[in-house]
């Protein structure tokens, strides 16, 4: 236990009590300190600081004696940290005096030796404290009045969808609801249910524990629904707000902007699109291969938000065939959702050979399903990058008909950015991984081709990762000469990277970066313009792309709706229930892909679950969503839910008696006075959601009664299922 | 954050909505009784004092003097957070006067 000398500070400058509280605060603001100690007679007798110069706004013309805070509370430098966190808390002040002890010990007197002020606690306590499992659930939907937690999943879903409704419908046979509660907030899920990076998945209670009991297959369970959705051939009919008459550009129809415009046509908005590419869907449709997934389920949601009235333009490059500025005066607003569709090629000798491409044009090429020019059939390909990108490109290649295919990385085998069981698909069918080297330059033979790369090798035991992100740290790369060797090969891609493909001459406000300035609400400094997704926050997941879409339209509805209610989603409870099934036990399944011999097409290669599957998965939910419920008339704080929780998980507190209270829960679902047939007792009820997992045998047990659990399950009212109509169906397969 | 920033508290945000905020109160609380696994979210204390951007600094100085509190939140009208004004703001802007 560290004491408080570790985080004493000098006394530094006092200030006399007999001046104008006026010269203090003018000392005060100088001096950079966060309090002054004021001075009289020679010892210390009160604080100045911050709180106390407010009361000198008004006037401050009184000696400053009048405004200071006193007494000042104090510690001996020899006692904990703990010590002085209490009495800061107890007295509600961010500076505690410091006093150590001299003279003798029958003598002793003590002196003022410095301060220590909460900041330093705060930051020895950031130091020493270790963030453990934490209590993520029933701290959120308070704001709709409601005993509602928000689950862990849903916390961490960047999109906050309401997983545990979604998975309880699978697990009930109710896939169409389970369909309908995913599209609430998430417009895309037939991509998001097999490419999401799901870190609802991390944080999923289920895996809170390694080993055979991994987290939920919450993204799988959200393919299932959509997979039966699009089988049943229906769509979304949403109830959209009045025409306001206000008309927002929305420049890109990656999922950001397709977010964006769905939620302002919701709003009333008119709403124009505009795409440089041929079709829309941005990176989704012009990046990701047709065997991750299938892009007719893309269309079939694309068409579902074109259908709500977005005035689509394609082929339109804004920034070139119309500018920002023109933009800005025709519309009431702007959202640039550009993305970052350009790969980049490193400039190493060679890279301007007719051979040479860039990973993410190879991927835009090959999704209108022609093959790239020069692209050679039978020959060898060299992939050059470790993430997802180099992954797919690798793979397009050896499905596009090339004999051996080389992905060539800095990162060790065991640190390679790319998904690993997407690298391991791509090694089943053929992918030759070679690592630890950095490419030097590419080879050309007499007639000007790409003839192979070369490599050098990298002194792959001083390479250093970045503790957050598990990035390369590129600065500790360094070559070893005398190892150039070269890899034969026809074509060569760059998978290391992609930059914003955007004229910077449009008044975009742009970061050192080259990426677009803006807020995580999209606001740019220029006035109406909005920016959000990959091009302000770099390259990034899916799911991040559509909440900046949702925020970014929330934004644009702030600056022209007239007056917004803070919750304006009309939500109607629909079920209020104490039903409760086992959160049974099976492990966790992975759907299953196609066999590596009939993956050599673009046949997509995760294949559906049926019904078994996704309900035995979805049973495995423990129900986060589910909070206990007691009737505190009836509660007799026996402390049988406390001696039967399987997880320790309940604490029964009883004033004036000592009780075993080890769960760490603070959560408080009873407090209680009882009777005099009872002896007076007063007690509460504490619970650790950390560590309850809505087994219910509390319930089972308690003698009177008086606990149940409920959840509460809510509709979104502006939504309605209805068939898709044939011509519907016609555009969704057409594409738009 | 606190320490870095020298703010005694601080605001919790979550999709652009202020759920209330944090106080260096119950982190020292939470220090003392060993509960320090909480998450902002669980100790977030409501509400915290709004001003709109155009209000004039005394109507911060008056809800930071009756709330006691240490921060005010500048909002717009729909409740979006656009910034913070801390007691230190605004005796700096009266010094600077």
């Amino acid at each position: 236990m560290p004491s408080l000398s570790k985080v004493l500070q000098p006394i530094g400058q006092t200030f006399p009590s007999d001046r104008t509280a006026a010269e203090a605060l003018a000392q005060l603001t100088t001096s950079g300190a966060e309090a002054l100690l004021i001075e009289k007679d020679g010892s210390i007798v009160g604080l100045f600081g911050y709180r106390e110069a407010l009361a000198v706004y008004a006037d401050g013309s009184g000696p400053v004696e009048q405004y200071m805070r006193r007494p000042l509370p104090g510690r001996n430098v020899a006692d904990s940290l703990e010590s002085g966190a209490d009495i800061m808390y107890r007295e509600d002040t961010p500076v505690v005096l410091m006093t150590e002890d001299e003279g003798p010990l029958f003598r002793k007197t003590s002196r003022t030796v410095g301060i220590v002020s909460a900041y330093e606690v705060l930051e020895e306590i950031g130091k020493t404290t270790a963030d453990t499992a934490s209590n993520k659930v029933f701290a959120g939907r308070k704001d709709l009045g409601l005993n509602v937690p928000v689950s862990p999943c849903q916390r961490a879903c960047p999109i906050h969808q309401d997983i545990a409704a979604y998975v309880d419908y699978v697990s009930q046979g109710r896939y169409l609801d389970s369909w309908l509660v995913i599209h609430e907030t998430n417009p895309f899920p037939s991509m998001l249910g097999r490419l999401c990076n799901h870190p609802c998945e991390t944080d999923c209670k289920r895996g809170w524990v390694q080993g055979p009991e991994n987290a939920v297959s919450i993204k799988s369970l959200k393919r299932f629904a959509t997979d039966y959705a699009w089988a049943r051939r229906v769509k979304i009919d949403w109830q959209r707000a009045p025409e306001n008459g206000k008309r927002v550009a929305v420049v890109g129809s990656g999922p950001a902007g397709m977010t964006a415009a769905q939620d302002l046509r919701l709003m009333g908005y008119g709403v124009d699109l505009y795409e440089r590419e041929a079709k829309l869907g941005g990176l989704l449709s012009a990046s990701i291969p047709h065997f991750r997934f299938d892009h007719d389920q893309l269309l079939w949601e694309i068409q579902m938000i074109v259908d709500m009235g977005v005035n689509v333009f394609l082929n339109k490059n804004v920034g070139k065939d119309i500018k920002v500025e023109q933009l800005l005066t025709d519309y009431d607003a702007v959202f640039l959702s550009v993305g970052m569709m350009t790969g980049r090629i490193l400039p190493v000798p060679g890279s301007d050979l007719p051979e040479v491409i860039s990973a993410m044009e190879f991927l835009r090429v090959r999704s209108y399903d022609i093959t790239p020019d020069n692209f050679p059939r039978g020959g060898d390909v060299v992939v050059i990058g470790g993430g997802a990108v180099a992954t797919d490109a690798a793979q397009t290649s050896i499905k596009s008909g090339a004999r051996k295919v080389w992905m060539v990385s800095i990162e060790p085998a065991d640190r390679l950015p790319a998904f690993g069981n997407e690298l391991v698909e791509a090694r089943e069918i053929g992918l030759t991984l070679h690592t630890g080297v950095i490419v030097n330059a590419i080879k050309a033979d007499a007639s000007g081709h790409v003839s192979g790369v070369e490599f050098i090798r990298v002194d792959e035991t001083r390479l250093e990762f970045d503790p957050e992100s598990g990035k390369l740290l590129i600065n500790t790369v360094q070559k070893l000469p005398g190892t150039e060797h070269v890899i034969p090969c026809r074509y060569a891609i760059f998978a290391s990277g992609q930059i914003m493909d955007f004229a910077q001459d449009q008044g975009v406000p742009l970061t050192p970066r080259k990426l677009m300035e803006a807020d995580t609400g999209g606001h740019t400094k220029v006035a109406k313009l909005f920016a959000g997704g990959d091009c302000v926050q770099g390259p990034s997941f899916i799911v991040d792309a559509v909440a900046w879409g949702h925020r970014t339209a929330r934004s644009i509805n702030e600056l022209l709706g007239a007056a917004v209610p803070r919750d304006a989603k009309p939500l109607t409870i629909i079920e209020t229930t104490d039903d409760h099934r086992e959160a049974d036990y099976y492990l966790r399944q992975e759907p299953p892909i196609l066999p590596a011999e009939k993956r050599m097409d673009m046949t997509p290669v995760e294949l559906p679950w049926n019904d078994e599957q996704a309900i035995t998965a979805a049973l495995r939910c423990f129900q986060c969503d589910t909070v206990h419920h007691v009737d505190e008339s009836t509660c007799i704080l026996c402390g049988a839910c406390d001696d039967v929780c399987p997880e320790k998980a309940l604490d029964v507190v009883v004033y004036g008696e000592s009780r075993d209270t080890s769960s760490g829960g603070f959560v408080e679902i009873c407090n209680t006075v009882l009777g005099e047939e009872f002896g007076g007792k007063a007690g509460k009820i504490l619970v650790n959601y950390d560590r309850c997992t809505n087994c219910r045998i509390c319930e089972d047990h308690c003698p009177v009664n008086c606990i149940t659990f409920q959840r509460v399950r809510f509709r979104d009212d502006a939504m309605q299922m209805i068939p898709l109509t044939p011509v519907a169906r016609v555009a969704a397969k057409a594409g738009v | 954050m606190m320490a870095q920033n020298r703010v005694t508290e601080l605001p919790v945000i979550v999709d652009q909505r202020c759920l209330g905020y944090v106080s260096y109160l119950d982190i020292l609380q939470r220090y003392v009784r060993g509960l320090l696994a909480a998450r902002a979210a669980d100790i977030v204390r409501t509400p915290l004092p709004e001003v709109r951007p155009d209000a004039p600094v005394s109507e911060a100085v008056r809800l930071l003097r009756e709330s006691g509190r240490q921060l005010v939140l500048v909002t717009t009208s729909a409740g979006m957070p656009v910034g913070a004004i801390t007691a230190r703001d605004v005796s700096r802007a009266r010094a600077a006067a």
